[in-house]
């Protein structure tokens, strides 16, 4: 809190590209908030961020510098939303476009969110791959996301089976 | 939290200590280290930007569940037919979701939110999640994850025609005995037996069917033995009527007996964990005799079932000879009048009697006019519960009290009517001081009360009552409560509302203590449809409730089942006797359909 808005923090990812960002910015995610909390010292090295890469990286800043200065979710929202938040897969405008990116960037920035703590982005991430799936058969889901049907024949009967049961409901 | 696995042969409902076990300090000092194990397993496909592609089934089985908690329970089963991957986790999702457990799989990395979970958990109904997860069979993989520190497991074996069809039976039982096998400590067990048939002889039967449940009862007893073995402290049993033809038990029934024996005999004797052995059956029970003293076992409660049933045999009141025995409760359990003396020289032997707390409910055999005093033995009651017709021959006078200040038992709960119930309860004159609790609850049938004897009740040693249609509710654990219910001036709109409350999983999950009242049996278990020739009895009912407006039947098979016993003769013949004997009946509601009593 006390260190003014301006300050500016360098991180570096694994490819070895480096950002400048504003620290407001930054404190989005919630991994290199408490980093840069337990560091007091102004440091001049670049936090290394070995998770992420360099372009995705830079969609992330992006998605950040849009959100910056909206409140973070504190752990005891984020525990009431869970009870409450409704399985809605709406998405804003803005994250909508931000988010129409090929399907490996989209797990990247998934990835990306999930290790960098963006609950907001994570979640922006998730409601896109829900909202790839609706509507889809799992053929056209296997098809979509590249995966490899791994049932053998009579597994792949049983489960239609038992899902037929549940479906009535 | 509460894991809940559920087919059509078996259902178990595994809550889990994962709660607390995982809820370590919360992660502060978020070190890159422990963050990047997060990923680790999709780590090969990202740590360079010229990583092959990720896909769906590789991202980490949190974020998985992240996703899934954004699709509609059709998605998910759609994704469980994706890949191996994707099944697992989309109906542990699914699964946890009918729980109640709404959290995506924090908690699976036990991080957070561990507190909310098992607040959760607490409020799963079993009957929805009972219609949700029928379906879920081939689970038990899945919960390896959270598969040790569970510790209630609810087993329901359905025997019902409807599902065995599917022929996954046998199989799923023996994927319940892996599950039991890798448990570490199993504290508290439901079982719960199919009522209709798991003999097959109360019903058409296949003979692949009877193969079939014949192929299971092994395994169930293996399953029963294993529990054992895991350290078992509380078996409830409820409706085992899984032996309604004594004369007919096979090799395999036999052997499923023998288990069940031994596991209710030896409950509590083989650890030192167990605190409080508990043991409830419920139903039509009836044991062999091999049940002779449950030494160890320290709480019983034994739920008979309704008239329609014969007395309980001798071998099944031996569970009663349990010297360690400190609560007891008797509900609707017909013992031989002449049987009843040996069950309490048992109770009130010397050397045994650290009886404390004693229900007796509706046992209509209990021979109470031969035992004036009967309750003067039990010098260390502190709670009781009773239930009867026949209050006036009973002396309920706390034996540690003296007769000049009339103490009651400091905890009395009746549940009764007699003539002059509450003259003999209450009278003006005296006073009782010492009386803390009172549980009164009219019966709803059989006696004709009505509101109007509540008034009488009105004294000025209670500051204040609390009277509530259809329920109970506890004002003060120190004021008292009382139990109305279904025989009293009702409205049909207000009888509706009530019985469409008894009937809500909710209200029977919320502590409504509707079991302790008479209408407990009637509308929770609900009404159990006369088979043919008994009819009767149905009438005799029917004339009690002087005040009932509407009588809905409704079966306990959820299928309708039993609609086949409601010919159109029958329902004839009922309304005609209605018309007669009860004048303020209006309507039956018979498996949904409304016959209204004076329209013909």
């Amino acid at each position: 809190m006390a260190a003014p808005a301006t300050q500016q923090i360098k991180i570096r990812c694994n490819d070895e590209k480096e950002f400048t960002v504003d620290r407001d910015v930054l404190e989005r995610s919630v991994l290199i908030k408490n980093m840069l909390e337990d560091v007091t010292e102004q440091q001049d090295a670049p936090i290394p961020l070995p998770n992420v890469s360099g372009p995705v990286m830079a969609k992330v800043l992006e998605y950040c510098t849009h959100h910056r200065g909206e409140p973070l979710p504190s752990a005891d929202t984020e525990q009431s939303q869970d009870e409450t938040r409704k399985r809605t897969t709406d998405i804003s405008e803005w994250d909508q476009k931000f988010i129409t990116v090929d399907q490996e960037m989209l797990f990247e920035i998934i990835l990306a969110a999930n290790y960098l703590d963006i609950k907001s982005l994570l979640d922006v991430g998730c409601k896109t791959v829900a909202n790839m799936i609706k509507g889809k058969t799992p053929e056209e889901i296997r098809k979509l996301f590249n995966i490899v049907n791994d049932f053998t024949p009579e597994e792949e009967a049983q489960i239609k089976k038992e899902n037929e049961w549940a479906e009535d409901r | 939290m509460a894991l809940v696995f559920w087919d059509f042969g078996l259902h178990v409902v595994a809550q889990c200590g994962l709660a607390c076990e995982k809820n370590g300090p919360p992660e502060s000092s978020l070190e890159i280290g422990s963050h990047a194990r997060k990923v680790t397993n999709c780590q090969h496909n990202h740590d360079g930007p010229l990583q092959a592609m990720i896909s769906l089934d590789q991202l980490p089985f949190e974020i998985i569940e992240e996703i899934l908690f954004y699709a509609s329970s059709k998605e998910k089963l759609k994704l469980a037919l994706v890949c191996r991957r994707l099944n697992a986790i989309a109906l542990v999702h699914l699964f946890r979701h009918s729980c109640g457990i709404l959290e995506p799989a924090k908690k699976f990395v036990g991080t957070t939110q561990c507190r909310s979970a098992s607040h959760q958990a607490e409020r799963v109904q079993p009957i929805l999640v009972q219609r949700l997860l029928d379906a879920f069979s081939g689970l038990s993989i899945a919960f390896a994850l959270d598969l040790p520190s569970i510790d209630t497991l609810h087993i329901s074996l359905s025997s019902c025609i409807e599902h065995a069809h599917l022929g996954l039976v046998t199989e799923d039982y023996h994927q319940l005995l892996h599950i039991t096998k890798r448990l570490e400590h199993v504290r508290k067990v439901f079982i719960v037996f199919d009522f209709l048939n798991i003999s097959g002889s109360r019903r058409r039967s296949s003979q692949t069917h009877r193969r079939r449940l014949d192929q299971r009862k092994p395994i169930a007893a293996a399953i029963l033995n294993t529990l054992l073995e895991k350290g078992c402290e509380e078996l409830t049993l409820y409706q085992p009527s899984f032996i309604p033809v004594p004369w007919n038990i096979g090799p395999h029934t036999a052997r499923l007996l023998t288990a069940l024996q031994s596991f209710i005999s030896r409950l509590g004797t083989n650890s030192d964990r167990v605190r409080a052995p508990y043991l409830f059956m419920g139903g039509p029970i009836r044991l062999p005799k091999v049940i002779r003293q449950s030494s160890k076992l320290q709480r019983l409660e034994l739920f008979g079932e309704t008239f329609l049933y014969p007395p309980l045999s001798y071998w099944t009141y031996c569970i009663l000879d349990a010297p360690s025995l400190t609560t007891l409760s008797l509900c609707h359990v017909y013992i031989d009048k002449s049987k009843w003396e040996i069950i309490l020289s048992w109770l009130y032997h010397p050397l045994r009697h650290r009886l404390i707390d004693l229900t007796i409910r509706n046992c209509y055999t209990f021979p109470i006019p031969t035992l004036i005093n009967f309750f003067t033995k039990f010098t260390n009651i502190t709670r009781l519960r009773l239930a009867t017709h026949d209050l006036d021959n009973v002396n309920l006078y706390h034996p540690k009290g003296t007769i000049g200040t009339r103490p009651f038992f400091p905890n009395l709960v009746l549940i009764t009517a007699p003539i002059n119930w509450a003259t003999f309860l209450c009278p003006e004159t005296i006073p009782r001081p010492n009386l803390k609790f009172i549980n009164v609850c009219l019966p709803s049938f059989g006696f004709g009360t009505s509101v109007e004897k509540l008034r009488i009740f009105r004294n000025p040693s209670f500051q204040r009552y609390h009277q509530n249609h259809g329920g109970s509710s506890t004002v003060n654990e120190e004021e008292f409560e009382c139990f109305l219910d279904i025989s009293v001036e009702y409205t049909a709109d207000e009888l509706r509302e009530d019985l469409s409350l008894y009937n809500d999983p909710k209200t029977r999950e919320s502590g409504f203590e509707v079991y302790d009242c008479v209408t407990g049996l009637w509308v929770n278990c609900n009404i159990v449809p006369p088979a043919s020739g008994e009819l009767g009895m149905l009438y005799q009912f029917l004339g009690w409730w002087k005040r009932l407006r509407v009588v809905r039947f409704v079966s306990l098979s959820p299928d309708g089942s039993w609609s086949h016993i409601w010919t159109d003769s029958k329902i004839r013949d009922l309304l005609k006797m209605a018309r007669v004997r009860c004048p303020g009946l209006r309507e039956f509601v018979i498996h949904g359909k409304i016959y209204r009593i004076h329209e013909g």
